[in-house]
């Protein structure tokens, strides 16, 4: 098996809408390895989970894959049909949601819910499957799983449940999981027990998760690598640390910078004029050029390309063209002990 | 002496919910606390640990179940209320909600939301007047007068929560209740709320009450801090008390649990 997980190349997704067309994902090209936390960071509406979405072939009726391929272990998965998707989905790759109650089903007990998605995909006993359901669930972290098999989701908190749900997708061995804003909905002592959660599983499984976030904390915290997305593109990627303590586009300066957490040390919080553009007619050129004042002219006319910072790091601004004029960036984070 | 300087208080403030004869909720359990004119006061804490229930309280929407809340010094709870401090209470105290969608009214356009405290409260018996001073307060929270015909479901999450704050501050409230304001909004987006709030608040000098679950947002804009664990008040103290010298166990385990966006220091503290 190669070390590559997912690779997605060029993926452009529109919606279909009464107003027109909404081009949500924007042509992104990303790689996943094996094993890897790769967090995806952005602003709502910005094109996070419709990526996901595309690749787990959930997309609602009205959106289409307009261009571009997606890879699955080796496999190209871009034309594949509901039947075939429905073996891949679960034994390849899984998906979490934020809200846990709305993805579990009120009214059946947990445990059979897990051993329902370990049933579908491998050849066991109910008594086995039983036996491998009660073990997921003490490798998620719920204590007494044998006694706790036949209660209902509501008798379990949100972070308890949030832990079935994980169990519910690690059930079939997936190489990828996807993990759309599963902290949001959660308590910060919750949201940090789940996040050591999953880097457990990582180290266990040696699956490689899609952490969808809008919480760079919680990116800090988990992420090998770290994508900034805004309008529908990555406009950044890197090592966490790249990310985190040289990033190179404006918009994770943005970001970076009206976060509360570093306003303490700074006194000072800055915030984003104006807001995400609208995807029903993108802007020309780079989309956040409007909000940006380090943009320049070259911006409002031309989409950048992906400029290479080093050989993990990528951003797509103009300020990193050879002859751009030199800005300065605003301090954020210091890398100690470097 | 001290106790006349505080704008709003509440005195061992319980508030029960009844659900089964044999099953009570106790949201609220004797919780002491004041707020002082022109303070910023964060109450922190966990889902479901009352935080919002005293807001509701404090301002009259929920009658405690024992206790008291004082306003400016005088009983506005239960049966010994001061009439008078009643009325004063509703009309110098304003909320700002979460849920910036369901709190305005869809059918109503931004200007008539904005006026309406002032036509509730004193009526309009200059409508230019009143409408110029509805746009001057839109420009105070960063919209303009285009917003005035708009309804709410075609504003932004942003756009619709300064519209709520431009409402609460039409009657030059004394007291302005902020119940997890920023908590569904991007961070770019909240960053420009929390500076609305902070710059508004030095303008006029009103009290706040912030509930919030964010603890760094809470640090950042407050001056005193209650942190809240199952229905009690825990610690309260200055921002930098709290935050520097936590005291109570709960409170060093909510501190200790904020992410920090710093990859090595992220890290090096994970071994809890």
């Amino acid at each position: 098996m190669s070390d590559i997980a997912l690779e997605l190349d060029n993926l452009t997704v529109s919606f279909y809408t009464k107003q027109g067309e909404v081009e949500a994902v924007r042509g992104v090209d990303l790689t996943l390895h094996q094993g890897e936390i790769l967090c995806i960071v952005g602003e709502s509406g910005c094109g996070k989970t419709v990526m996901c979405q595309s690749v787990m072939h959930l997309l609602p009726d009205y959106a289409r894959i307009k261009a571009g391929r997606m890879i699955v272990c080796g496999e190209d998965i871009t034309g594949y049909s509901e039947k075939q998707m429905r073996n891949l989905r679960g034994s390849r790759m899984s998906m979490v949601f934020q809200d846990p109650l709305t993805t579990l089903n009120p009214t059946i007990p947990i445990g059979k819910q897990i051993t329902e998605s370990i049933l579908k995909h491998k050849k066991l006993t109910k008594q086995a499957a039983k036996i491998e359901a009660i073990g997921l669930m003490e490798m998620v972290g719920i204590p007494d799983a044998a006694k706790r098999f036949d209660l209902q989701p509501h008798f379990f908190s949100g972070g308890m449940r949030q832990r079935c749900v994980i169990a519910v997708a690690l059930a079939s061995n997936p190489r990828i999981l996807f993990a759309d804003e599963v902290t949001t909905a959660l308590d910060v002592t919750v949201k940090s027990m789940v996040l050591d959660l999953l880097l457990e599983i990582r180290e266990k499984t040696g699956v490689a998760i899609v952490f969808i976030t809008h919480d760079f904390g919680a990116a800090a915290r988990i992420a090998d690598r770290v994508a900034v997305m805004y309008a529908g593109k990555i406009v950044e990627i890197g090592d966490v640390e790249e990310m985190f303590y040289d990033p190179r586009h404006p918009y994770t300066w943005g970001l970076l910078s009206s976060l509360p957490q570093i306003a303490l040390e700074t006194g000072i919080l800055h915030s984003i004029p104006g807001m995400p553009p609208s995807l029903l007619n993108p802007p020309k050129g780079d989309a956040f050029a409007s909000r940006n004042k380090y943009a320049l002219p070259k911006d409002f006319e031309e989409m950048p390309p992906m400029f290479k910072v080093t050989d993990t790091h990528y951003a797509a601004t103009w300020l990193l063209e050879e002859g751009a004029p030199k800005v300065e960036r605003p301090v954020l984070i210091k890398r100690e002990n470097a | 002496m001290e106790e006349i300087s505080y704008i709003c208080e509440a005195r061992e403030l319980k508030q029960y919910f009844p659900i089964r004869s044999d099953y009570t909720v106790k949201a609220v359990d004797g919780v002491s606390f004041g707020i002082m004119p022109g303070e910023v006061f964060g109450l922190v804490g966990e889902t479901g640990c009352g935080k919002s229930t005293i807001a509701k309280d404090l301002c009259g929407i929920y009658n405690p179940t024992s206790g008291e809340v004082l306003y400016k010094g005088r009983v506005v709870s239960g049966k010994a209320a001061d009439k008078e401090y009643v009325e004063r209470r509703k009309k110098e105290t304003q909320i700002v909600f979460q849920d910036s969608a369901a709190a305005l009214n869809p059918r109503m356009k931004v200007e008539d939301i904005v006026l309406e405290p002032l036509l509730i409260q004193q009526g309009i018996p200059d409508k230019k007047a009143a409408i110029e001073k509805c746009v001057k307060m839109l420009e105070d929270v960063g919209l303009g007068a285009e917003h005035l015909g708009k309804l709410p479901g075609e504003l932004s999450g942003g756009q619709r929560q300064r519209v709520s704050i431009a409402r609460s501050l039409m009657v030059d409230p004394q007291l302005i209740i902020a119940d997890e304001p920023i908590a569904s909004l991007d961070i770019s987006i909240q960053a420009q709320i929390i500076n609305l709030f902070k710059e508004i608040q030095e303008q006029r000098k009103f009290a706040m009450l912030f509930v919030a679950h964010d603890l760094s947002v809470v640090r950042f804009i407050s001056d005193r801090v209650g942190v809240m664990y199952m229905g009690k008040l825990v610690e309260t103290g200055t921002t930098e008390e709290v935050f520097n010298a936590p005291q109570h166990e709960y409170t060093k385990k909510l501190l200790s649990s904020i992410t920090i966006p710093d990859p090595r220091r992220e890290r090096a503290r994970r071994v809890v």
